[in-house]
């Protein structure tokens, strides 16, 4: 008698264990080889063995190299029977349910890859007493790692079932699962780069900071040693595989047998599947021309439309299994299509929403940030980190909401563009982001100029709220136990506990005083000495510092550091520098492109034309060390090389406004 | 008993089967006859259930097939090219078919082995094709099924074993009354062995046949007369499905009682008189060519 009363059949069980169990063994061999054999391969005999905070840090990267392709292959393979016409007659010609089929092959395939997994966990618990393992892990870490790959090969292998279920080729089948299985990637970013292209203020993210591999399952796993999967990820890739799951046998009831071989094996999605492989031509060739033109209007229409008209054939093709589509139907539909997309991909930058000139009213604003680093303060973004602390990057303070409201009313209205070439002292990249009082986060992101924006920029410079988080204070306030100055090959530490407490309150002291000037300075001053917090080691020995700065205009400090009789110790003085060399630079004309930024090649065409003065003197060096700027080829300014004793060069600019009388005796 | 009520089936937008009704009694040996593209092997594969039809029923002894494990129990498919499981053996793929199909006999698989002396043990995917078409004949028997369905189940088969297959079904037909359909694109080939023959075109049926009636039932004569007149006599008095002249002698494919027809003409005294049994082709030429069809190609 057949056991149809229970929801699978042993027999078709067994034969699907004969006639793939190979599948099985591959993956038994390949995670023992990744986990069990890992452990006890190190290069280094002397090495002691490490604490791991789970069992993925153990060979991570080969474990997801098998954890992302076998289960995957497993779905393929088991079925296979509904792809190639003959095993699909053969199949659904027996006595059995297709619920009864289905369930028989996804239980078969979880043997194939469940008992693999805990097998190798069995084998890693056994080995972890002894001696020559490189980890010490507990059984917890055993089990985690047993129901985290279990749960991702569950998902894996019920996804690449589903998708089985929907297409009628085996090959397809690969293709779209791991196709959609990075989508979700792919398509956040393109749709990154196309906001961020058309939508003024767009505050664009970059790259894994934004840690957009949770998006995809499988760029998640390959990540995993940097984050690690969650209880709640688990819950929901267990969620759905059930969901999918579900959802395999209400559309396996529906689907025809004679689909076998066919690319989509449900009519109704061929438009969705034309679609998305438009929408995703369209962004990527848009996206490229648009970026390789400096956005011209034709060829953003024209790489928009290569992209749609690419997409449409490609999946035409697939569709219908033939690459002659041509039919009096195709342009008809080719232009409806392109047409929806091009609206879908045309109206959020259309400014029909308001986005660009949207700005929360002051009473709805609760707090509000404005810097250029909000992605950096990645303690409040990176959770994973445990050793940076969680600092809100928002500030309460009205009149500082108000300031920046005002910031962006006039940069909403005037809508300043950076040119390409801009300058790095004359634009300044802005985050303005405010958390309303309904929670909700709203966030712009502009590269402002100083000209025209003095006022604006400077109340909210000023402000005690953009310092405080501009120059991190808090991590100076908070467990800084000693300093330690740096100035290249010159460095002091400060540990005395009195001392330390009078330089940080200083220091603190003279980053609230900037003003905005004080401020823009920094962009094109180098500063005398880098000041390093150094805190606590915590447990492990990891120790938290943060970099401040010397700055010229920090008066106090200098005194106090004068004092105490450190400054000597940590500036550059004229006696450090063996000689200067100093052109008036007009080479940039005379240039090729890629040799104008080097420094050495302007000085060689001023000496060719002895235009140079070399000079040792002490007061238009100090003069010059006092009023340095950083090194720009601008023609008109001053190029100045120091060598210093110790060996090394440094190449440095001057304004005309920034040459003493001295300096002025010695130009050529 | 199968019947098959107004069955359609679309790939692709065209009809492979375009409402078609058939019923096969009990114990019966169905012929389905047909070209390439006909639609045989669709409508043989919506009946053993492996295609849902869009339009249509499907029953056998009055329950659905589709997705009834109940009916397809009693059902075996034997494709056009034989399938196996990747890596099976005949010992193998039984073991499999006695699990999954409850009419199993063993015995009868054993009587069989005698009939189809092949290697149990050695790796399917190994034999010939006439080899494999022997296991699936095999396989299938020793299920004991009520309904046996095979497309063009000849091909690849030795004379002898042709002929050894044909006892074998009748055999079963006789003793347990298994219904058969058979498609095949050559008439001659399963002349001796069906009983009822349907022929289908573009989807459709064209014709569907009792053969035995048939048999009795149609007749070639050729005959002269001593007077031409009296041709058009008898046209009036018989039911003449075709009739050509060459020379002074009159072809005839008459239908109806052979004793009665004879009389028919003997009244004339013509001076030649034969009256010969068709050939299945002939009549189905002839019956087509009345439907309006050139037969000629459906056929061969």
């Amino acid at each position: 008698m057949t056991r149809s009363r229970f929801f699978f059949n042993s027999s078709v069980i067994r034969q699907n264990l004969r006639q793939h169990g190979w599948i099985g063994i591959i993956y038994t061999l390949a995670l023992l080889f990744a986990l069990p054999l890992q452990m006890f391969m190190n290069g280094d005999p002397n090495a002691k063995p490490q604490t791991v905070q789970n069992l993925f840090f153990v060979g991570g990267e080969i474990q997801m190299l098998f954890a992302v392709t076998v289960p995957v292959a497993a779905g393929l393979f088991l079925f296979r029977y509904l792809q190639a016409k003959m095993p699909s007659d053969l199949w659904h010609s027996l006595p059995l349910r297709r619920e009864h089929l289905l369930v028989s092959h996804t239980v078969s395939g979880l043997i194939l890859l469940m008992v693999p997994i805990w097998l190798t966990g069995a084998i890693a618990a056994m080995v972890q007493p002894l001696d020559s393992n490189m980890y010490i892990y507990t059984g917890s870490d055993v089990l985690e790692w047993c129901l985290t790959l279990s749960v991702l090969t569950l998902f894996l292998f019920i996804f690449s079932m589903f998708i089985g279920i929907c297409t009628g080729q085996t090959v397809l089948q690969g293709a779209v699962i791991y196709i959609l299985l990075l989508l979700p990637v792919v398509l956040l970013q393109l749709i990154n780069e196309h906001l961020g292209m058309y939508l003024y203020g767009y505050p664009r993210w970059f790259g894994i900071r934004a840690h957009i591999e949770v998006w995809s399952p499988i760029l998640h796993m390959v990540y995993v040693n940097t984050n690690a999967f969650s209880a709640g990820d688990l819950w929901m890739y267990s969620a759905l595989s059930v969901l999918l799951f579900a959802l395999s046998v209400l559309l396996y009831r529906r689907r025809h047998g004679e689909k076998a071989g066919q690319a989509i094996a449900f009519t109704y999605f061929n438009p969705l599947f034309k679609a998305g492989v438009m929408f995703c031509a369209m962004l990527i060739s848009g996206t490229y021309f648009a970026q390789l033109k400096q956005q011209q209007l034709g060829w953003t229409i024209a790489g928009n439309l290569a992209g749609a008209l690419i997409g449409y054939i490609a999946a035409e093709m697939i569709i219908r299994k033939t690459w002659q589509i041509l039919t009096r139907r195709v342009p008809l539909e080719f232009a409806g299509y392109a047409l929806l997309l091009g609206l879908l991909l045309y109206i959020p930058v259309s400014g029909i929403s308001g986005y660009e000139n949207r700005v929360p009213a002051l009473e709805k604003i609760e707090a509000v940030y404005a810097g250029s680093d909000y992605a950096a303060n990645d303690a409040y973004w990176n959770t994973n980190n445990p050793n940076t602390s969680k600092e809100d990057p928002f500030t309460e303070d009205r009149n500082y909401i108000e300031a920046v409201r005002k910031l962006h009313l006039a940069v909403a209205a005037a809508r300043p563009e950076a040119p390409a070439n801009y300058s790095y002292s004359d634009y300044r990249q802005f985050y303005l982001s405010y958390r309303l009082e309904n929670g909700r986060i709203v966030q712009r992101s502009y590269m402002i100029p100083s000209a025209g924006f003095e006022p604006e920029l400077k109340a909210v410079m000023e402000s005690e709220g953009y310092k405080r988080k501009a120059y991190r204070l808090s991590r100076l306030e908070t467990d800084t136990e000693s300093f330690r100055l740096n100035n290249y090959n010159k460095a002091l530490s400060l540990s005395d506990p009195q001392e330390v407490k009078e330089f940080k309150e200083i220091l603190k002291r003279e980053i609230l005083n900037m003003t905005y000037e004080d401020q823009n300075l920094t962009r094109v001053q180098p500063s005398y000495a880098s000041i390093q917090t150094m805190g606590k080691p915590d447990a492990t020995g990891y120790q938290l510092y943060y970099a401040y700065e010397w700055q010229s205009s920090f008066h106090e400090l200098g005194a106090w550091l004068e004092k105490k009789g450190y400054a000597d110790k940590i500036r550059t003085k004229p006696g450090d520098i063996a000689s200067a060399e100093i052109i008036q630079d007009n080479y940039n004309d005379r240039l090729p492109a890629a040799e104008r930024h080097d420094p050495e090649r302007h000085l060689e065409l001023a000496r060719s034309e002895k235009r140079s003065a070399v000079i040792q003197e002490a007061a238009p060096i100090a003069d010059i060390l006092e009023h340095q700027r950083y090194y720009s080829a601008k023609d008109g300014d001053y190029l100045v090389k120091l060598v210093y004793k110790e060996g090394r060069t440094d190449y440095m600019t001057l304004r005309e406004q920034d040459l003493t009388p001295a300096v002025k005796a010695i130009l050529p | 008993m199968i019947e098959i009520r107004g069955v359609s089936k679309i790939f692709q937008g065209e009809k492979a089967v375009d409402g078609i009704s058939l019923t096969v009694h009990k114990g019966a040996i169905y012929g389905l006859l047909g070209s390439n593209g006909a639609g045989k092997t669709t409508l043989l594969k919506t009946l053993a259930g492996i295609y849902r039809p869009e339009e249509g029923t499907v029953t056998i002894g009055g329950k659905p097939v589709f997705e009834a494990p109940e009916v397809k129990q009693r059902i075996i498919f034997m494709p056009d090219s034989p399938y196996f499981f990747p890596q099976a053996s005949i010992r193998s793929m039984a073991a499999f078919y006695r699990s999954v199909y409850p009419s199993w006999s063993e015995e009868r698989f054993k009587e069989l082995a005698a009939v189809f002396r092949l290697d149990q043990g050695r790796k399917l995917s190994r034999f010939s094709k006439g080899m494999q078409r022997q296991a699936a004949f095999w396989l299938a028997l020793s299920c004991a099924p009520e309904v046996l369905i095979m497309d063009e189940p000849i091909d690849g088969l030795d004379p002898v074993m042709r002929r050894q297959i044909k006892n074998l079904l009748f055999q079963e037909v006789a003793e347990r009354g298994l219904t058969v359909l058979i498609s095949s694109h050559n008439l001659r080939e399963i002349e001796d062995l069906c009983d009822h023959v349907g022929i289908m075109h573009g989807g459709k049926m064209l014709v569907e046949k009792d053969l035995d009636d048939l048999k009795a039932d149609t007749h070639k004569i050729q005959v002269a007369f001593r007077d031409e007149r009296h041709a058009g006599a008898l046209t009036a008095k018989l039911q003449i499905l075709h009739q050509e002249q060459r020379g002074s002698v009159n072809l005839y494919i008459v239908k109806g009682d052979r004793e009665r027809i004879s009389r028919a003409f003997h009244v004339y005294e013509p001076y030649v008189f034969d009256l010969l049994p068709l050939t299945l082709e002939e009549i189905f030429i002839y019956e087509m060519g009345d439907a309006g069809y050139d037969a000629q190609p459906i056929l061969l």
